[in-house]
């Protein structure tokens, strides 16, 4: 193939953008996290309900571009089944990876999304101490 | 699938006539125009004939003020550059802050070496005032750089006053028509520029082609060398197939312009009035009293341009964001910026850009797509934005 596109998103994110995934609201959310990206106005929040300590279900709203649309969709399917340990440690380079990649000047948006979800995190922490 | 193209203010595609006029200095018609047998001579023929297909679109007095290069980008650069380097690498320069990259760019780097510029800034419809250009400028001011038309939202700007001024005072006045060309009536004489820069691109000729005017006595260095092709002042082989097809454009462009022009500006009126009526929430950026007729900058509240350009491409429709990072930048569109708009306005931007091909049934199409487009996008945002009128 020709020298790698760095400037087109790929299919995968493509499909995402067409069709994100998990668009909603979790009204009783165990953990709830926003982040705005301030340069491009990029605004999401993530929920998240558990169930015996893993992830059952998994909503976003999205104000954004297609990159951080496609990050954010992709990770609602990336959280399913694990736990909040386990969910701590994904990285926003999975998250690129998991939609086969950004371009490098669409990277800042896989790095939002693992702010919200950690945001998410420490959300999760403060509702369950007492 | 049928795809609809409405990008034109991006490129546009070559008309049947413009790629038969080049196709036999793609094959046999293969000399160097400046070798002197008859091979030579056939392709000096045509590409002095494109130059004055050139001149006359923009009313240049003589064929001899057009000098082909490979289009607006380097245009610019030549005309701020040779202007400056016929300066010594002094001085100053009066630009705008809604320049293209091409212009702004390369005053940048001028300014790194040295080179003054004052960015005049636009209202809030993307247009500058000839006063506030006159107010910029100061004794050692050696050029003003101000576009006709602005690519993004399409606002025209006053040329023809700013040109009185530069006249009055004595200094060169540069101006980048590459979105202008072919869409307004561009006169090199009334406007009163001394250099102007253009892109075949943009006028359903080829990519790569372009040429800048320079009016007769302007000092300008060259910023290629080399063969000394160009009257000495832009060296290198012409390419003469795209030079030949670029010379075709024009042609057509001044003979059918004005009323393609008409025509084009009808059918966005109609996408512009369409979508306002069907769509909540839209707001016009630039100045529809000053505007080329293709360009139609809509800020859709609420929702975020780069997802809807995605959504309507997946229609088969395409068109066309100054937004955020869409344009390999993370930056929104410095364009929007300089216009003070509200971050949301910019950040739900769509520019339709309509040209040669477009009809009345593409907008009925678009019509079809994009109110469910923007709904959809809109249902997504965070309740805050979503809840906001
Ligand atoms: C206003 C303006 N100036 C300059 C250019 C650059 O022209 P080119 O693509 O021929 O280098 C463009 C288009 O890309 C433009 O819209």
């Amino acid at each position: 193939m020709a020298p790698r596109d760095d400037y087109h998103y790929n299919e995968t994110v493509l499909a995402h953008i067409a069709d994100p995934h998990n668009i909603g609201v979790i009204e009783d959310a165990d953990a709830e996290g926003s982040g705005t990206n301030p340069v491009c106005g990029d605004e999401v929040t993530l929920y998240l309900k558990f169930e015996d300590e893993t992830v059952t279900d998994a909503r976003i709203r999205i104000l954004g571009c297609g990159a951080i649309t496609a990050a954010m969709s992709s990770l609602t399917d990336m959280v399913r089944g694990k736990t909040a340990d386990e969910l701590s440690e994904i990285t926003a380079e999975e998250i690129a990876q998991s939609i086969g990649g950004l371009p490098t000047h669409k990277r800042h948006c896989a790095t939002l999304a693992r702010r919200v979800l950690q945001n998410a995190l420490k959300s999760r922490n403060l509702k369950n101490s007492p | 699938m049928k795809t609809i193209y409405m990008d034109h203010n991006a490129t546009t595609p070559m008309r049947p006539e413009v790629v038969s006029a080049m196709q036999p200095y793609l094959g046999e018609k293969f000399g160097n125009p400046n070798s002197i047998h008859r091979y030579g001579r056939e392709t000096r023929i045509a590409i002095e004939n494109a130059r004055d297909n050139a001149a006359a679109l923009i009313g240049a007095a003589e064929g001899d003020e057009i000098f082909f290069t490979s289009g607006g980008t380097e245009s610019d650069n030549w005309a701020l550059r040779g202007v400056i380097s016929a300066a010594r690498g002094r001085g100053h320069i009066v630009t705008t802050a809604i320049e293209h990259e091409a212009v702004l760019a390369t005053c940048q780097t001028l300014e790194a070496e040295g080179v003054e510029v004052t960015y005049v800034k636009p209202n809030r419809q993307g247009r500058v005032s000839a006063e506030d250009v006159a107010t910029a400028i100061r004794p050692d001011t050696k050029i003003v750089s101000v576009m006709w038309g602005n690519n993004e939202v399409g606002t025209v700007q006053p040329v023809h006053e700013i040109g009185a001024i530069c006249r009055e005072h004595g200094i060169l006045f540069h101006t980048d028509a590459v979105q202008a060309l072919g869409k307004v009536e561009v006169d090199v004489e009334r406007a009163g520029v001394s250099l102007l820069s253009a892109t075949g691109h943009k006028i359903n000729g080829p990519k790569g082609t372009g040429f800048l005017y320079v009016k007769k006595g302007t000092e300008l260095d060259p910023f290629i060398t080399g063969g000394g092709q160009e009257q000495k002042l832009r060296s290198g082989t012409e390419n003469v197939a795209g030079i030949v097809a670029m010379g075709e454009a024009c042609r057509l462009a001044k003979t059918e312009g004005p009323q393609s022009a008409k025509n084009i500006a009808a059918m966005r009126d109609r996408l512009e009035n369409e979508i306002c009526e069907h769509v909540p929430d839209v707001l016009v950026n630039g100045d529809t009293a000053h505007r080329l007729p293709g360009t139609s900058n809509l800020g859709f509240i609420g929702a975020e341009g780069e997802t809807l350009l995605i959504r309507l491409d997946l229609e088969g429709i395409a068109v066309s964001t100054g937004a955020a990072c869409s344009s390999g930048s993370p930056e929104p569109s410095h364009v929007l910026l300089a216009m003070d708009l509200p971050q949301e306005t910019v950040q739900g931007s769509l520019r339709f850009s309509l040209g040669y091909g477009n009809s009345d049934a593409d907008i009925d199409r678009l019509l079809e797509v994009l109110p469910e487009a923007v709904g959809k996008v809109r249902e997504m945002a965070p309740r805050l934005k979503s809840t906001k009128t």
